[in-house]
């Protein structure tokens, strides 16, 4: 679970110009939650996603990760924990490495590995053809090709692809993270978590190797090592103090409408599929009622409206056009003519 | 000057193409790979240089000066990445900075002498102008096992990430690559094959001096400039852009030196490096905007006058 908590943010602070961009926020958010934002132009919005990743830092409040502080975190440390995607198709990739590079680097995200190995593996690219095929548009032929010869579209999947390959962070991270998020003792908590997972892997030792000498058929065996794999994992997973999250920056506001529901309609599936927490800022307020269980709106840095579940599923446009305007009566001009299209 | 005398300045050309092509090697990391203009070259080859004749003359072995030359180079690079991660100086400034510094450093180094000779008949060096083609072999191998290393280097984990942090900062730190620590690393490493470049310029003719290094910034990208021209068309893999600056290297020398041999005054070189690189810079603008665009001109007037 992620929570803003008490989140102020200024611009220009203590200048003539300041601007507030938050303020005073609140927001909690649950395991598999999709939750579209929308929002004005400097309503907070792009402010919010700034701060859940890291790369601006807030005036006043926390961010907290299932309880775990991060508010000062740097970007790349957090990033196993976050799949980001931009606004901009040329941000969310290497535009001078190839699509298969990109994904290699992707795919290095919360894994720790020693830096002096060889990045190219070929069981790796089996993987990423795999998923490459599932976006239908032919990248699986295109690896060698540098992804600055793609369309925005062709990038902005592709982006999405990679913010999403790796959910769970590697045996090391979730290690690293257990003893640096617990706030008590360290030491205490590493001989915790190493022990646990000395354990862990006697206990798959052990009975993989009671398998191999039970005389079972192929079959059985076969759905018997996935059973212990799987207790194994679960086992491991327990100190997993995470889930990934997916930050989704207005990711189709550069693309034309065709293109747009294409990479919306790959982005509802990737979720659903993963059962991803999500968080999708849009313009779009169609799109905003049509994704996600959760919507917000946010206006003058403040949440004006929340509402989720059976609530959200009635929603029409004109009724969220006219929360819209209720909520920010002083400049209704200004943002409604912007918003209601 | 007869067309044999000619010939017989190609092998030196030849070889001076080869070390500025290690220095250009290292520089190409910085501005191609990392895309940060570093300044500090023009200290750092010096200083690699000045390293590794004072050891020599200590009574070191000429490979432990080299080795010296490129971690002089390395601690070089390194103080330009940490004044730009750190403290937020821009990349460029803080290039002129610690080039600035590496003046005095150097002469520290120097005890105050601009110019360190090391004599042939009493000290072994690596290679030595007075045998040529012994130092062309050695040259050749150098540089191949710095393009090797190179080519290995940058296909690791640790290399694709510096690749992707100077194509894409955002996108590297939201894929958790540590950028700061690679614009450092990548730095350093640079710097640190450029004073292996000045330590093997130096060994080569027998001398140090301060003022060596002067302009090795400008000699650098004319190289990768030169090359990156020739190369443009058909350069898709590392390895093969890596030797585009030694071609770019030995074909500046080349020039250089037959200027040089058709009588033009020594003290004119610098206006004529100038030229060159300002040239080669600008063909493919000139390109693109006037030869291209003029085409484009005549053409449309051409329908216009016909159409109608």
């Amino acid at each position: 679970m992620l929570e803003l908590r008490n989140i102020s943010k200024y611009f220009n602070k203590n200048t003539p110009s300041q601007t507030i961009a938050l303020d005073d926020l609140n927001l909690q958010i649950k395991p598999k939650e999709f939750i579209t934002v929308i929002g004005g132009n400097g309503a907070g919005k792009s402010t919010i996603m700034n701060i859940i990743s890291g790369s601006t830092e807030p005036d006043k409040g926390m961010v907290l990760l299932n309880d775990y502080d991060i508010t000062f975190m740097s970007e790349h440390k957090r990033a196993p924990y976050f799949g980001r995607v931009f606004q901009d198709p040329m941000s969310g990739t290497a535009s001078d490495m190839s699509i298969l590079e990109n994904m290699t680097i992707a795919y290095g995200r919360g894994k720790l590995h020693s830096v002096f190995r060889w990045f190219m593996n070929k069981k790796d690219k089996e993987y990423f053809v795999e998923l490459l095929k599932t976006l239908d548009l032919g990248l699986e032929n295109r690896l060698m090709e540098k992804v600055g010869l793609l369309s925005g579209g062709q990038r902005q999947a592709l982006t999405l692809l990679m913010a999403t390959m790796r959910q769970r962070p590697s045996e090391r991270i979730i290690k690293r993270d257990f003893v640096r998020f617990s706030e008590t003792d360290k030491s205490k908590a590493k001989e915790e978590v190493e022990k646990a997972f000395l354990e862990a892997k006697k206990k798959r030792k052990e009975a993989l190797k009671e398998l191999k000498t039970s005389g079972l058929t192929k079959e059985e065996f076969k759905s018997k090592r996935d059973l212990i794999n799987n207790e194994y994992k679960d086992k491991i997973y327990k100190f997993d103090l995470t889930k990934q999250i997916l930050l989704l920056d207005e990711h189709t506001a550069a693309l034309d409408p065709k293109t747009a529901q294409k990479v919306l309609d790959l982005t509802e599936k990737i979720v659903n599929e993963n059962e991803l927490t999500t968080v999708m800022v849009t313009h779009n307020m169609k799109d905003a009622i049509r994704y996600g269980n959760r919507l917000i709106m946010l206006s003058h840095g403040k949440i004006v409206v929340d509402v989720s579940g059976e609530e959200k599923k009635k929603l029409t446009v004109e009724q969220l056009l006219n929360m819209f305007q209720v909520a920010s009566k002083d400049d209704t001009m200004s943002d409604s003519a912007i918003l209601g299209d | 000057m007869s067309f044999l005398e000619f010939l017989g300045t190609m092998p030196g050309a030849l070889n001076l193409g080869l070390i500025w092509a290690i220095a250009g090697i290292g520089v190409y990391i910085t501005f191609k790979i990392l895309d940060i203009p570093d300044l500090t070259v023009d200290g750092s080859f010096i200083t690699g240089g000045l390293v590794s004749s004072i050891i020599i003359i200590n009574g070191g072995h000429f490979m432990l000066a080299l080795l010296l030359g490129f971690i002089a180079g390395l601690l070089c690079g390194m103080v330009t990445g940490l004044l730009h991660t750190l403290l937020g100086i821009p990349a460029i400034l803080a290039g002129i900075l610690t080039q600035l510094a590496l003046w005095s450093v150097n002469l520290i180094i120097t005890k105050n002498k601009s110019i360190v000779s090391i004599p042939v008949a009493s000290y072994q060096t690596i290679m030595s102008q007075s045998n040529p083609y012994d130092a062309l072999w050695k040259c050749v191998i150098i540089v191949g096992l710095i393009i090797l290393v190179l080519y290995w280097f940058f296909g690791t984990k640790l290399g694709c990430s510096i690749r992707a942090t100077g194509n894409n900062q955002k996108m590297s730190k939201a894929q958790g690559i540590n950028t700061k620590l690679n614009i450092v690393i990548a730095l350093a490493l640079s710097n640190g094959i450029v004073g292996l470049s000045g330590a093997v310029y130096t060994q080569y003719y027998g001398m140090a001096e301060i003022n060596m290094g002067k302009g090795a910034i400008v000699i650098c990208l004319s190289a990768i400039v030169i090359g990156g021209l020739i190369f443009s068309k058909f350069a898709k893999n590392f390895a093969v852009r890596l030797s585009s600056v030694i071609v770019g290297s030995v074909i500046y020398y080349i020039i250089y030196q037959s200027v040089i041999n058709f009588g033009l005054e020594p003290n004119l070189m610098k206006l004529f490096t100038a030229i060159v690189v300002a040239i080669f810079l600008g063909v493919p603008y000139v390109k693109r905007h006037y030869i291209d665009g003029l085409a484009k001109r005549h053409q449309n007037r051409k329908i216009r006058s016909g159409g109608n």
